[in-house]
């Protein structure tokens, strides 16, 4: 194993947390998780998707070899760029199966990155918020501010999270909207339902008698806890048994090894038929958070030698994206589910650098969306020949899209107000779902929509 | 890399004055350093302010007088007369049921067999609490279980690509047996330091070939050893100074680095300056790495690295740079660097006020400096107290330094602080405080904190409770392994997936990307509720092995009553016996034949919070 892995970083997760932390860390969740929500101005909100699936490109894809292709000497010979309607443009080769529904698909390509390093863009993304040090431990992921838009009221939290270690969390919005991330394998989460004793059946039966048990055992010390740690674990039984024995949690984590081999067999695409399962299940599921790592592409990136190479990421992603929209359309499910495929910044324009691969670039970088109320067939915006400038903003703004337009178009899809703030935060400071909404500096990409 | 992109695009993008300067100027969102990390420290020194606030006003307030009281040791007098003279009353003490768990998990890193509580419980011996302590300290468990402590701290882990199986366990034994032999710590650790040779053999260069950034130009494998080294050894991180200066980063987190710069923490690197790393990644004796640890009698630290490989610090200034101790101001006397500065830390008073601390921290929460390896030097003495609003960051300081003379005076040895300290009656305070607890009495250690026990500790008392301990094997390792201390890394036992998830389901970490965790989460919990190896062990049906010598069998065949199994079993499970309402619940819960009620009974309790806690 490598320490430097994953992204060219090396950065450890951070989830050291101290014992004291972690206590004042609960007490905060009780006083801060019904803190009163402000609306800055009315927003008109769209509220075309019922849920977002969010494909995490950890490692910053480039531009130029996902959905913004030039001609170029780069390109490898069997690259297969075509053209496509309304300015859409891509190589066949990577996305074979994307290249079938352009007509779903709508390229951002005036995007810009406000970092060019790893952790502060995923940071960015993961929150649309910049790491302020001072105040990055509260500030939520977006997926924790969905849920609790939405609320935990399904048996499927409401925020899933797959494939990523480094994810920030709900922070002071409080646990019931904390990622739950499980594993994405056939067999499903192996310890919600058991034969221990006969059938399932009788296997529930046994194990709510041994649960109440405990819980009688127990009241004592969950009464009157040793100290906060305690009684925050003591909140995790009840949520953990609703799951348990139950098909209808069940089934959502579960999946046949023909649908595995469909979507490709890989992470990313174990990771979207789960999200299938779990838009279908209509049980509580808001924000699905699927990473895809791999594309911090510096060297050789199409030297198919490299585990991690242009190739295999995209044709990866083509396929789990690809089969995910024709199963959501299938179930009718693909028009109320936005999808969205972004990375934390670009990479380097051009020529490829010295070591065959690109490097970090804030300047241009795509966003991909497609459902959900999404107009498709179309690419807004345009960058020069060799991807290095935005030559064309293509929204009413007239200024490149950031991060913050990106989160307030999925919130203003999923029908909720991007202006909302939170005074009520830890550190008193007021929490702005989208920073500069209410100033309206930065807004929905509207055009995105139909 | 992100840092070699930073200044990549420093170099590329910003005017040449600007990238000049990139060597000493603040990054406000480091990545070495998380946000999360920075923010609980802030909130730290809230909670030392507190303390302070709360310490000024009860002295002013104060009416009463100290009590007279017959202390256990001087950790009870410092301790408890702190308390009396700002009228925080202590939690009553430790139960002998309290007393005996807590012992045997943070001692052994298990809870007791049956055998041993009832014994120690029914004892009527006035002095059976130090008689325990005397013997778990002389446990092969007490071994396992500090060296555990200890590996965590240095991660040598085969999962490093400098690192094999033979070099984790070379060093893996080296800690073992130091710990064993209780010998003296500055001594093991200048071994350490100073070691040099194969990282196959040589004890010791294990460390440095763990801290080494393969990939990365030498600079970067000396600052974050220098870093690593500061951190365990003398309880302070330098990594924050080891890219910018401490001015413009760290004022709200560390007066003392806000004033260090980077060409300081370059002098203290330069220490390492003359150690050379050899490695062959594709030796012929397989995919294993073969490393060397060498050291040269010349050469010191250049800021100069190749521009197609810069690493992931921005760039240094392009300068000699020679050793000087970063507190003291020490200087090379001979051309040894390396030997000279293990001189140097295990002889800084600073080494022993930290390593008291860190093994303070580990028996009583939290530590008297905290963090342990966040020290702030001008906020730790109260001859000399920080400047306006800062609160010193020490709760207290004659007690930290009383604790340093006295691991110095016993020969730096581990044992004899430890005997020290879970001797005390501070450390034998309950858990459960009777009263209206506050903020600022956590600094007071005014109960035992509780902790969740760690994955290593769950698994080896859940297989001590429900007598399902399964043989590990670990490769280059000629002994049977019972026990999860026992193991050397998060990578074993690689022969038995089962166990291996139950120690990472429940927060085990990697040593490299994961840290260790205690927090609850839903996959954890359903793991601990509802896994079939988890649950098997309660009923004995997991192999014909463990069916033969299953707690509930052995239980259910010696108990001529069902009160007397129930007994048994809490005796065994939760190291007590019932109370009667506890009695009562778990009579009525009866159904079917013995052996399944008391199974459900038992798996009740190995998920009890009582089991998951140490209280």
């Amino acid at each position: 194993m490598n320490t430097s892995h994953k992204t060219c970083s090396g950065h450890a997760p951070y989830t050291r947390r101290h014992f004291l932390f972690g206590a004042s860390g609960a007490a905060l969740l009780a006083t801060h998780a019904d803190a009163e929500v402000t609306v800055a101005r009315n927003a008109t909100v769209r509220g075309t998707a019922r849920t977002c699936i969010f494909f995490n490109l950890n490692g910053a894809p480039s531009q130029l070899d996902t959905f913004d292709p030039k001609d170029g000497a780069w390109n490898p010979r069997d690259a297969d760029i075509r053209d496509y309607s309304n300015g859409l443009r891509m190589s066949r080769r990577y996305f074979p199966k994307l290249s079938g529904i352009t007509n779903d698909l709508l390229v951002l390509r005036s995007c810009s990155s406000w970092e060019a390093a790893h952790e502060r863009g995923q940071f960015y993304i993961q929150t649309a918020h910049s790491q302020n040090p001072a105040l990055a431990a509260e500030i939520p992921h977006i997926g924790a501010v969905v849920a609790r838009e939405r609320g935990a009221n399904g048996l499927i939290p409401p925020f899933l999270a797959f494939n990523q270690s480094n994810i920030q969390g709900a922070t002071f919005l409080g646990g019931l909207f904390q990622p739950m991330m499980p594993p994405a394998s056939t067999g499903g989460i192996g310890t919600l339902t058991h034969n221990y004793f006969g059938t399932a059946d009788q296997s529930q039966t046994r194990f709510e008698r041994r649960f109440s048990l405990l819980k009688d055992l127990d009241a004592a010390l969950r009464e009157s806890p040793a100290n906060e740690a305690m009684a925050a674990y003591g909140t995790y039984y009840d949520r953990a048994k609703a799951m348990m024995y139950n098909t209808a949690v069940d089934s959502v984590f579960k999946f046949t090894t023909a649908d595995q081999s469909r979507y490709g067999n890989t992470s990313v695409g174990r990771s979207a038929i789960v999200a299938r399962n779990a838009v279908r299940a209509k049980n509580g599921a808001a924000f699905i958070n699927i990473t895809h790592n791999g594309w911090d592409t510096h060297v050789g990136q199409f030297d198919t030698g490299q585990s991690q190479n242009i190739y295999a990421l995209t044709n990866e992603l083509d396929l789990a994206v690809g089969s995910l929209v024709e199963d959501l359309k299938a179930s009718g499910d693909f028009d109320s589910t936005l999808i969205v495929l972004m990375g934390e910044f670009g990479r380097t324009p051009g020529l490829l650098n010295s070591r065959a691969g690109r490097d970090h670039y804030r300047d241009v970088m795509n966003v991909a969306l497609l459902g959900g109320g999404v107009r498709g067939g179309r690419a807004i915006g345009a960058s020069d020949a060799t991807g290095a400038r935005i030559t064309d903003f293509g929204w009413s703004a007239q200024r490149p899209i950031y991060v913050e337009d990106i989160t307030a178009t999925i919130y203003s899809a999923l029908g909720i107000n991007w202006t909302k703030s939170i005074d009520d935060t830890p550190s008193k400071r007021r929490y702005d779902y989208v920073p500069g909404t209410a100033e309206g500096k930065f807004q929905p990409v509207e055009e995105v929509f139909a | 890399m992100a840092m070699l992109d930073l200044l990549r695009i420093a170099i590329t993008t910003l005017p040449l004055a600007a990238s000049v300067a990139a060597y000493q100027n603040a990054d406000p969102g480091c990545p070495r350093y998380p946000a999360a990390m920075r923010t609980e420290q802030m909130e730290l020194v809230d909670l030392d302010r507190a303390f302070q606030q709360f310490s000024r006003r009860a002295a002013k307030a104060q009416v009463g007088q100290k009590q007279a009281a017959s202390y256990a040791n001087f950790v009870d007098q410092r301790l408890f007369d702190k308390m009396a003279d700002d009228q925080v009353t202590p939690a009553p003490p430790t139960s002998d049921i309290e007393f005996l768990r807590r012992a045997y998990v943070d001692l052994t890193g298990r809870i007791p067999t049956p055998e041993a509580a009832r014994s120690f419980l029914e004892s009527t011996d006035a002095a059976k609490r130090a008689k325990l302590i005397d013997e778990l300290l002389s446990s092969s468990a007490y071994t396992d279980q500090l060296t555990t402590f200890f590996a965590n701290k240095f991660k040598v882990t085969r999962s490093h690509e400098s690192i094999g199986n033979q070099g984790r366990n070379v060093f893996y034994e080296f800690l073992r047996k130091s710990i064993s032999d209780d010998r003296p710590y500055d001594q093991f650790v200048r071994e350490l330091l100073g070691a040099a040779g194969e990282v196959d053999t040589v004890p010791g260069t294990q460390f440095f070939a763990r801290w080494m950034d393969v990939n990365g130009p030498v600079q970067d494998s000396w600052d974050d050893t220098t870093d690593k080294i500061t951190t365990t050894f003398l309880g302070y991180k330098t990594e924050c100074v080891s890219c910018h200066n401490g001015r413009a980063h760290l004022e709200k987190i560390n007066l003392f680095l806000t004033k260090r710069t980077r060409l300081q923490f370059w002098q203290m690197s330069a220490w390492l300056s003359r150690m050379t790393y050899v490695r062959w990644s594709d030796d012929n004796i397989g995919f294993r790495p073969r490393v060397i640890i060498a050291d040269r009698n010349y050469g010191s630290y250049s800021g100069s690295v190749s521009a197609t490989n810069p690493g992931n610090r921005p760039t240094r200034l392009n300068a000699i740079t020679e050793p000087v101790y970063l507190t003291s101001g020490d200087t090379p006397k001979n051309g040894n660097w390396r030997q000279e500065f293990a001189r140097l830390v295990t002889s800084d008073r600073q080494f022993a006020r930290a390593t008291v601390n860190h093994l303070w921290a580990y028996l009583f929460g939290h530590g008297i400096v905290d963090p342990p390896e966040a020290w702030d030097f001008e906020r730790t003495d109260p001859a000399k107290p920080p400047p306006g609003d800062w609160p010193l960051q020490n709760s207290h300081p004659e007690l930290l330094e009383d604790l340093a003379n006295y691991f110095i005076a016993n020969n730096y040895q581990i044992k004899p602080l430890i005997r020290l300290l879970v001797s005390s009656d501070s450390y034998q305070l309950s858990s459960t405080y009777k009263g209206t607890w506050q903020p600022a009495y956590v600094k007071y250690f005014a109960r035992h904190e509780a902790r969740r026990l760690s994955a290593e500790e769950l698994y080896d008392s859940l297989t001590t409770a429900t007598r399902t301990e399964q043989p590990m094997q670990v490769a280059g390792i000629n002994r049977v392994l019972w026990y999860a201390n026992q193991l050397p890394d998060p990578t074993e036992p690689s022969t038995d997936y089962r166990i291996v998830d139950f120690l990472n389901n429940l927060g085990r970490g990697n040593w490299i990307t994961i840290d260790r965790s205690s927090e609850p989460t839903l996959l954890g919990l359903l793991y601990s509720m509802n896994d079939s190896q988890n649950v098997y062990r309660t009923m004995g049906t997991s192999s014909a092995q463990v069916l033969s010598r299953s707690r509930i069998l052995e239980i259910d065949a010696a108990s001529p009553t069902d009160e007397e199994a129930i007994r048994r079993l809490f005796l065994a499970t939760l190291s007590r016996f019932p109370s009667d309402p506890e009695l009562t619940t778990a009579l009525k819960y009866r159904s079917g034949v013995r052996a399944q009620w008391l199974s459900d009974l038992q798996w009740a309790m190995v998920n009890k919070l009582d089991f998951i806690f140490n209280r």
